[in-house]
């Protein structure tokens, strides 16, 4: 049974603002559901009781001290790397 | 009266006063700055660049949990949500929702003379996306990534106000307890504190289809906003429609709502715990040390003020200054008696307020006010004189050395004060006979001529006083 549909892959390609080209769509759409059917796999475990696990370096709370300090990388190289700049600004298409 | 009753929750977003932004050490005041002058590797969302939690930030969350009477959480976790937006360099914000720093608490609104609570269902630490401007006409936007990565928390109510005046107060209070802690500027027009309101309406006790009202920045246009769409919302329902759910936003000059285009829906944002950033156990020493930098609390000098009989306006003037609160219940533990502390906070919340900018040191003690308005509740010295040496004391001065040092001590004495009045009579016949045939209003007159030939110095009721015993002759 197939848990993701031709729709959906276009509903996560426009989140992720990727282009798929239709004839790609059944292609992908049957390579997306065969990794859900290997996490269903895991999902068998019986983790009842366990609390979810998302770091596990356990290193805590990494933090700094409230202290301005100069960037590593030169602000004007930074806004260089920006396709287009004007007046200091980065320059995009039109968004509203 | 209605018969539908309004629910209204609101979330709000503090641009919290640090040094530095949230995960860098880039400046976070960048008023004046140049466009894209403030921002690093991390800002930028560099490849390899790494986000490291500003501790200075933390700490002003749990004096802002404190604040709302909130459990603090022991250990505090950041989470990614993912969109993309010319904004946001990185393609995700760095936001809080599984652990947010601030759980369950609330605070007290005083309306029509009660207290209300109202819940914080929670507030959440994250980071501020850069400023989109649109130049009028051209087919581009522009960034600037100044303001990307200052720190933010977004308060959330829970749905507890029933009416666009306890929205109001409630932002009024929160503001107030922000300001008042030293967390957030409390700019509005600069967005240091702006705000969405959930609003809907129903006749039964189940909950109508809410709107979203985004993106306000004043108190004034939350409550007209509110009114505004409880009414469209009535009179759509009168009409047999049916409310979607849907953003809108506030036009001040046409004084509407407007519907918004909808943005992603939640589930849209995928949000999964934030890799690069390892869960923070809050050390309970860092807390408590946190706690004691926190002498009184706004609600605390609120109900104090309110049993005073102070004014709502006078109330939040005080908590909106804590120095000036300070001062006030310096005078207070002096004055002790309501009266007299009143006086002391028509000083403070009046010439205070006029003069105080201008001051050349403003040293203004509670010590110093108490002995002011002690001098003249004894009559050792008039209000005008009082007023007079006010801008002397605000700069540090003892009231009383001044009257020392000025010579400005009340004229009390009665043969000095007779000799005074009984050369205006003579100098005035025309009113002297006047009183003496009965016009009981030249009484002014006389007292007021002893007055300015004292410059002010002349006890008034002991003038008062003499000046009908001699006119009666």
């Amino acid at each position: 049974m197939s848990k993701i549909s031709i729709s959906d892959i276009e509903k996560v390609a426009n989140l992720a603002r990727i282009e798929i080209s239709q004839d790609r769509l059944d292609s992908i759409c049957l390579e997306f559901n065969s990794i859900l059917e290997f996490v269903d796999t895991i999902e068998n475990a019986d983790t009842g009781g366990i609390i979810p696990t998302s770091q596990v370096t356990g290193i805590n709370g990494v933090s700094r001290e409230d202290k301005v300090t100069k960037s590593q990388v030169a602000p004007e190289d930074l806004l260089a790397l920006a396709p287009e700049t004007q007046d200091g600004y980065v320059k995009v298409r039109k968004v509203l | 009266m209605s018969k539908y009753k309004p629910t209204i929750g609101i979330e709000i977003h503090t641009q919290l006063a640090t040094k530095s932004k949230m995960f860098c050490g880039c400046d976070n005041d960048s008023r004046g700055a140049k466009p894209n002058t403030n921002i690093c590797q991390v800002c930028y969302a560099l490849p390899g660049s790494l986000p490291v939690v500003n501790r200075g930030a933390i700490a002003m969350a749990i004096k802002m949990a404190i604040g709302f009477n909130s459990k603090i959480a022991d250990v505090t976790s950041f989470d990614r949500k993912n969109y993309f937006y010319p904004d946001s360099p990185k393609g995700y914000q760095i936001t809080q929702m599984d652990q947010p720093i601030i759980q369950d608490g609330f605070v007290e609104i005083l309306v029509d003379g009660e207290f209300k609570k109202i819940g914080i269902h929670h507030a959440h630490l994250e980071e501020d996306a850069g400023k989109l401007t649109h130049p009028e006409g051209s087919e581009y936007s522009l960034v600037d990534f100044n303001r990307a990565g200052t720190p933010l928390v977004e308060i959330v109510s829970e749905p507890d106000i029933k009416s666009p005046e306890e929205a109001k107060r409630f932002l009024q209070e929160i503001h107030n307890i922000v300001t008042s802690l030293g967390i957030c500027n409390g700019d509005m027009e600069h967005g240091n504190f702006k705000f969405d309101l959930n609003v809907s309406i129903s006749d039964t006790d189940e909950l109508g289809t809410r709107v979203e009202l985004k993106n306000l920045n004043s108190f004034r246009n939350a409550e007209r906003a509110l009114k505004y769409e409880i009414k469209r919302q009535e009179d759509m329902l009168a009409e047999g429609k049916v409310i979607s759910q849907e953003t809108r936003g506030w036009n001040d000059a046409k004084s509407k709502t407007f519907a918004q285009r909808s943005k992603e829906e939640a589930n849209d944002y995928r949000y999964f715990p934030e890799p690069d950033l390892p869960p923070f156990n809050l050390d309970r020493d860092f807390v408590s040390d946190i706690q004691k930098e926190i002498t009184v609390l706004p609600i605390e000098i609120r109900k104090d003020l309110n049993n005073l009989g102070l004014s709502v306006d006078d109330q939040d003037l005080l908590i909106s200054q804590p120095n000036t609160a300070s001062i006030f219940a310096d005078a207070r533990k002096i004055l002790k008696k309501d009266n007299l502390s009143k006086k002391a906070v028509n000083w403070l919340v009046g010439d205070y307020q006029a003069i105080k900018s201008g001051l050349k040191k403003d040293k203004l003690s509670g010590g110093n006010l108490a002995e002011l308005v002690g001098l003249v509740d004894s009559g050792e010295i008039s209000s005008k004189i009082a007023k007079d040496i006010f801008r002397d004391v605000c700069e540090g001065d003892s009231p009383a050395d001044i009257i020392v040092s000025k010579g400005l001590v009340l004229l009390s004495d009665d043969s000095q004060l007779e000799e005074i009045i009984l050369k205006i009579i003579n100098d005035n016949p025309k009113p002297t006979s006047d009183y003496r045939a009965g016009s009981e209003k030249v009484l002014g007159f006389f007292v007021g001529q002893v007055m300015k030939e004292t410059k002010g110095q002349a006890n008034p009721s002991k003038v008062n006083e003499l000046v009908v015993k001699l006119l009666k002759g």
